[in-house]
């Protein structure tokens, strides 16, 4: 009896201690750990040399997110090499992010680009840590005194392989396969639906977009197996992805030289994405996507060599960079003497044999010359990139033209394809409509946020 | 070996012992539990290396620093436990050990040998069985014939026969002669003195890590050896009749018990009986004849599936060995090492993980005064309480078993083979602790032996269990040894 | 079923001395970890630039201080289980099923707003619950696991493996589900409130709320297995089960309370790996966890089960995949290189434990050659 007390005691005595001692210890680190303002220094000097570091999420040689980065890394490496030293670290979890940083910190690294929308909570808390440290995050929309954020979006690209798209299509049935469905890739999926619509309606077609979502941006056995799934089910014979590997172009290409050899009855023409690979199905790859980050690493460093930026004023620092800055290119390949492969040349001349009714003209034009006079049109319009700078100039970026002593300047370009009229569906609840009518043009923040999809995609769920 | 020294932590094992061993001789090396036999040979056979001291062979000083070396020398060790392969054939695992078929053994040629030297023993056996069908001796035999295979000069023999029954002992004792005619070297270790005498030539014996004497067999009666072993205890052996219990009320009721087997089938048919307060109630039989599963049943280790077993008039037929503990039953399992005790834990552990003396939380302190009592008590050669129960001797293990369950035996205790891992002087000595127990707390005993000498000794009712059933139950003084034998065997 | 050749391990008749083993495993490993690396990188990667690493990787406890501390907890867990010859294979499951009732308390209970904004004693008051909740989730997880083992004698490692799945398949359906944040549409839950985070000092990772876990759990584990008898009888289970038997004790129970104890302790680390580290639930989990359920077999292992060992062994571990990431900034080899160092560590551990006590043979058959 009194042994089981005398336990019973030892045990209560644990637990009164363990919780006081953990209330203390509480307390004592709440008062200590407070941050601190950082004193802001009266002048900033930029550093002599800038150690700039990339962290990815996925491994370099995923040949789409993270390959692209580091190649707009490495150009940067090689320009700026007088005064800029780089590294990265690949295959970083949100989970080691801080970690990671802090040994980057510790080996003196000053510039720090965490380019995955996961490390957008711990990039901000480590800049606050870390006050003159210089971060900048890649997609996302929090920023902090030292914590500038960037984009280069694709959404203009992919209108643009969606009138391809509307064009080649021959069962009317277009495939998405999604990494995830967050608003980047819904706007994306849009994107590409509106313009498969605007130019199959044209020709009579009922254009449908199935939408498949593999919870991964890299898993090229899941982005092929949805691949397969909607080419096979769903009678999809034009298909456009976001997924980091090359697994669906190299499908892709399978079935469409069966289709040449009649083995299959429906080709899958795609469209690379993020980085050029037209070789890796020369038949089958249409176009793409392109990015050049280095576009926006090259203006970063730069600004903060010139002591433009400094850690005391990143706080509206947003980049948002679309076709007209460069940062984006629509095509396949680019060749060795720099040009770029817009559209794959076995497809043109199918292009260039349909005609349809460029609705912004009247004229009636072939298909080929309708999708590069867009392009020219997104391409060229020279008052958008500074805008497209910071986060309190985004409300003009929609704006395409002002008039001034009745004369017209061109700001935004002349067309987009988010302009209304457009009916869609809300992605968490299909039976809430949403609406944009007719003339509306869409600005960086309702893109941003874009939760619906226009009413001709059909969302699958979750596949591969 | 000359000047052998080696030294555990807290004990000297061997002190600057010196053997000579001759080709073409049996040579026995005796002694008590705990006496260096087993250092020694361990030292011979590589496992240990000695703090001082040599070891020559054939005029040649060498250095045997692992049992591969040893073997190389032409040392081989035959031990208590067989050191075979289950799901490998005969012949599998005595090539196993067989470097000089390279290692591309031809299973054939291997069998064939097998077979040949098989016939040597007398019995005939197919190499290509599966070991796990073997029986203790036929294993036992296997081993034997690995080390002829392996080219043995000098064949070690720890224990190895001491639990055959004896005409199978006598088998292998033919054998080695004829191993040793032909130059053969045999060390054969035990503790049994009968055993010495009739296989060896020549007798060392050893006693607390040292050599009392060597002596050719034809020189010296069992008494003289006796004294030499155990010295001054050697007057305490005697196979006289303990005095006797006063029995006095019925403590433990066993009715009608039918007890299932490991294979199926009922090991126990129906036996009934009564053990008294103050009483020894021992069991006679050969093993297997359901003894081990009639005390495990009585000891809730075995489901019963018929019969009603009463324990100071509760029932207690389907009660857990828990309650039984708390009761205050103390048990004795067969196997000590394997059921009775952890041999990589520590004595004080190993008393403490008896429910009566510990619940909850662990008083170290009081566990380790109960632990140093009972090494007083029963001379118990160990460095600390602390330390791991696997540094002791075989027959200390048995003690740290033996002394651990009397003391929680306050009503009963139920034992199956007590002495048998132990010297005769200390399985005497533990006779007598068990027998003053039973008379001086008035408790019961209930002990089931293959050794009808124990039986005699300690016993105040003798029972004699064949086939399961209860053949006969004799008042001790009463029993005669002739027809208890019978009926063991009938 | 007859095969030509046939491997049989034999247990050495001498065993080698035990500490040998996990000093050697980690000489052997780094030393494989360096001729890898060699070759991964054609040459580029020296010798020095790896021992460098390594030093640099050990010389930074401020950065190790939290995933320290998180691998010590585990090795704590598992050390109790291991000691009783019970394999826990499940801490991830436990982790994640603490870190899930960790983050409900957080941010779905009925509770939980009311307490953060009922000022400092109802916010000290839910951190407390969400680490009580975390380890009761993880000796829930436990505990189903044992009962197979108890009961039906089915072995616990591929039960408390295949429980990790479940539990991180449970966390991938509320994740992707009721819980995922609406605002942006990953699938992942809000961030955790910032006053339900661990408060490291600035700079380092080092929290005092973490150590003194540490210390609560590493003392409650020493009293339980030396001073009570569920510790001891563990003890003996691994050893001998068979004198448990016939002490009458019931080793179901004592198989149900070991691995109930791991998971209660292991669970803790769900709870401080949300508040700690990632302040969110994010799919699919399994490809995102920091796997501590894992990591801490490997710190169980090298500290030879011996509790005052597990701090040197998850010291010697963090500190090994903070070398791994120096690595990778000074530029000599990407992401693999830390699971090169884990790997090669591992690998010769398990060589040499297996050499240490067993000899392996192959004998080949020739039946009628």
């Amino acid at each position: 009896m009194s042994k089981t007390a005398l336990w019973a005691i030892i045990i209560l005595v644990i637990i009164i201690v363990g919780v006081a001692a953990f209330y203390g210890g509480m307390m004592y680190a709440g008062g200590g750990a407070q941050p601190t303002a950082p004193a802001k220094p009266a002048k900033w000097t930029p550093p002599s040399t800038i150690k700039a570091a990339w962290i990815y999420v996925g491994p370099v040689g995923d040949f789409g997110w993270s390959y692209m980065h580091d190649v707009g890394r490495k150009v940067v490496a090689s320009l700026f090499k007088d005064w800029l030293t780089t590294t990265y670290v690949e295959s970083v979890s949100e989970d080691a992010l801080p970690q990671t940083i802090d040994n980057l910190i510790s080996q003196g690294y000053n510039v720090i680009f965490t380019t995955s929308f996961e490390f957008m909570d711990k990039t901000i808390e480590k800049g606050k840590e870390y006050p003159n440290v210089m971060f900048f995050h890649c997609s996302g929309y929090k920023r902090w005194d030292n914590v500038g954020t960037y984009f280069a979006d694709l959404y203009q690209i992919y209108y643009l392989n969606g009138l391809i798209a509307g064009a080649l299509t021959k069962t009317g049935h277009i495939g998405y396969v999604a990494a995830y469905t967050i608003p980047e890739v819904v706007r994306h999926i849009n994107a590409f639906a509106i313009g498969a619509k605007e130019m199959g309606e044209m020709l009579g077609k009922d254009i449908k977009v199935y939408v498949l979502e593999i919870g991964s941006w890299f898993n090229p056995d899941a982005a092929r197996s949805a691949a397969e799934t909607l080419w096979r089910d769903y009678d999809v014979d034009v298909l456009a992805y976001t997924e980091d590997s090359t697994a669906i172009l190299e499908l892709g290409e399978e079935k469409t030289t069966g289709f040449f050899n009649g083995t299959y009855d429906h080709p899958l023409y795609v469209f690379s994405h993020y980085s050029p690979g037209w070789i890796y199905g020369k038949h089958a790859v249409v176009s793409g996507q392109i990015v050049h980050w280095e576009v926006i690493y090259e203006d970063i460093l730069a600004k903060i060599k010139a002591g433009i930026y400094t850690p005391y004023n990143l706080k509206n620092v947003d980049y948002w960079y679309l076709l007209n800055t460069g940062a984006v290119e629509f095509g396949a390949w680019i060749f060795d003497n720099g040009t770029v492969m817009h559209i794959n040349p076995e497809i043109i001349p199918k292009l260039k044999n349909i005609t349809v009714t460029d609705k912004l003209t009247g004229e009636k034009v072939s298909a080929y010359d309708l999708i590069m006079r867009r392009y020219q049109i997104m391409k060229e319009a020279p008052l958008l990139t500074p805008l497209q700078l910071t986060a309190e100039t985004h409300k003009y970026e929609n704006i395409p033209t002002i008039t001034y002593d009745g004369h017209k300047a061109q700001i935004a370009p002349a067309f987009d394809p988010f302009t209304g009229p457009l009916s869609g569906y809300k992605k968490e609840d299909p039976n809430k409509k949403v609406t944009i009518e007719s003339g509306k043009r869409l600005g960086h923040d309702d893109l941003w946020g874009m939760d619906w999809f226009v009413d001709w995609v059909q969302y699958l769920g979750k596949g591969g | 070996m000359r000047n052998i020294t080696k030294r555990f932590p807290g004990v000297v094992a061997l002190d600057r012992v010196n053997l000579e061993v001759y080709p073409g001789t049996i040579h026995a090396l005796l002694g008590e539990n705990g006496a260096g036999k087993s250092t020694l040979v361990k030292i011979l056979y590589g496992i240990y290396t000695p703090d001082e001291g040599v070891i020559i062979l054939n005029g040649r000083r060498v250095i045997i620093s692992s049992p591969i070396d040893a073997i190389n020398y032409g040392i081989v060790m035959v031990s208590q436990s067989p050191q075979l392969i289950d799901r490998l054939t005969i012949a599998e695992n005595i090539i196993l050990g067989l470097k000089k078929y390279g290692y591309y053994a031809p299973v054939k040629l291997v069998e064939r040998e097998i077979s040949k030297l098989a016939e040597e023993f007398g019995v005939k056996i197919d190499p290509s069985t599966d070991t796990w069908k073997l029986s203790y001796t036929q294993k036992q035999m296997v081993e034997f014939i690995r080390a002829m295979l392996l080219g043995v000069k000098i064949l070690l023999i720890d224990e190895a026969l001491t639990y055959l029954p004896i005409e199978e002992r006598r088998r292998f004792y033919k054998f080695i002669k004829g191993f040793a005619e032909r130059g053969g070297t045999v060390l054969l270790i035990t503790h049994k003195i009968p055993e010495a005498m009739e296989a060896a030539d020549k007798i060392t014996v050893l006693r607390r890590g040292r050599v009392v004497k060597t002596v050719e067999k034809t020189e010296v009666t069992i008494d003289d050896i006796r004294r030499m072993m155990f010295g001054e205890r050697s007057k305490e052996i005697t196979y006289e009749r303990l005095p006797p219990g006063a029995p006095d009320g019925e403590l433990l009721l066993v009715e009608n018990l039918w007890v299932e087997g490991d294979f199926g089938g009922y090991a126990v048919q129906g036996v009934s009986l009564k053990v008294r307060r103050g009483e020894v109630f021992a069991i006679a039989g050969v093993a297997g004849n359901g003894q081990k599963e009639l005390l495990q049943a009585i000891m809730g280790l075995r489901p019963i599936r018929k019969g009603k077993v009463f324990f100071e008039g509760e029932d207690i037929t389907h009660r857990s060995t828990y309650y039984l503990r708390l009761k205050g039953v103390g048990y004795i399992p067969d196997l000590p090492a394997k059921y009775g005790v952890s041999i990589e834990n520590t004595i004080i552990e190993n008393i403490a993980v008896i429910p009566v003396y510990a619940r909850g939380f662990i008083d170290w302190d009081k566990i380790r005064s109960l632990a140093l009592k009972l090494i007083r008590e029963y001379d118990i050669k160990t460095p600390s309480p602390e330390a791991p129960v696997k540094y002791l001797s075989g027959g200390n293990i048995m003690k740290v078993l033996v002394s651990r369950e009397l003391n929680t035996a306050t009503k009963l205790l139920v034992a199956y083979n007590p002495t048998r891992a132990l010297d005769e002087a200390t399985a005497i000595r533990v006779r007598r602790i068990i027998k003053n127990k039973v008379i001086n707390d008035n408790i019961g005993a209930l002990i089931a032996s293959e050794d009808l000498d124990e039986i005699f000794q300690i016993a105040d009712t003798i029972a004699v269990m064949n086939s399961g059933r209860i053949v006969g139950v004799f008042p001790a003084e009463k029993a005669k040894r002739e027809e208890i034998e019978h009926l063991m065997v009938m | 079923m007859e095969f030509p050749v046939s491997m049989v391990i034999v247990r050495r008749v001498k065993p080698l001395p035990y500490w040998i083993v996990p000093l050697l495993a980690l000489l052997i490993g780094v030393a494989v970890a360096i001729i890898i690396l060699y070759g991964m990188s054609g040459g580029k990667t020296t010798p020095a630039d790896v021992l460098y690493a390594i030093r640099d990787g050990f010389l930074q406890p401020h950065l190790l201080a939290m995933s320290f501390a998180f691998l010590s907890i585990v090795g704590v867990g598992l050390v109790v289980s291991f000691k009783g010859a019970l394999f826990n294979i499940g801490g991830e499951g436990q982790i994640y099923f603490g870190a899930m009732l960790a983050v409900w308390a957080a941010m779905f209970a009925p509770f939980s707003a009311s307490l953060i904004n009922g000022g400092p004693l109802g916010v000290a008051a839910l951190k407390t619950l969400m680490i009580v909740l975390s380890a009761l989730a993880g000796a829930f997880w436990a505990f189903i696991a044992s009962l197979p083992r108890a009961y039906l004698q089915l072995d616990e490692v591929p039960v408390t493996l295949m429980m990790n799945y479940i539990a991180y398949y449970i966390v991938d359906i509320l994740v992707r589900g009721p819980w995922h944040e609406r605002k942006y549409g990953y699938l992942r839950t809000e961030t955790l409130p910032e006053k339900l985070w661990l408060k490291t000092i600035s700079g380092t990772t080092f929290s005092i709320e973490v150590y003194i876990l540490l210390i609560i759990v590493f003392v409650a584990a020493y009293f339980f297995l030396k001073y009570t008898t569920p510790g001891l009888y563990l003890r003996v289970l691994g050893n001998n089960p068979n004198l448990l038997r016939s002490s009458g004790i019931n080793i179901k129970l004592i198989i149900m309370i070991a691995l109930t104890i791991s998971g209660l302790i292991i669970g803790l680390v769900g709870a401080g790996y949300i508040a700690g580290r990632t302040h969110n639930l994010s799919y699919p989990v399994e490809e995102k966890t920091a796997n501590y359920g894992y990591t801490g077999i490997l710190v169980a292992w090298l500290s030879m089960l011996e509790l005052i060992a597990v701090p040197i062994a998850a010291y010697i571990i963090a500190a090994l995949y903070n070398a791994g990431i120096n690595m990778q900034i000074a530029g000599a080899g990407g992401a693999a290189t830390v699971f090169v160092f884990i790997g090669s560590i591992l690998v010769t551990y398990t060589a040499l434990i297996t050499i240490s006590e067993y000899k392996i043979k192959i004998i080949v058959k020739r039946r009628g050659g």
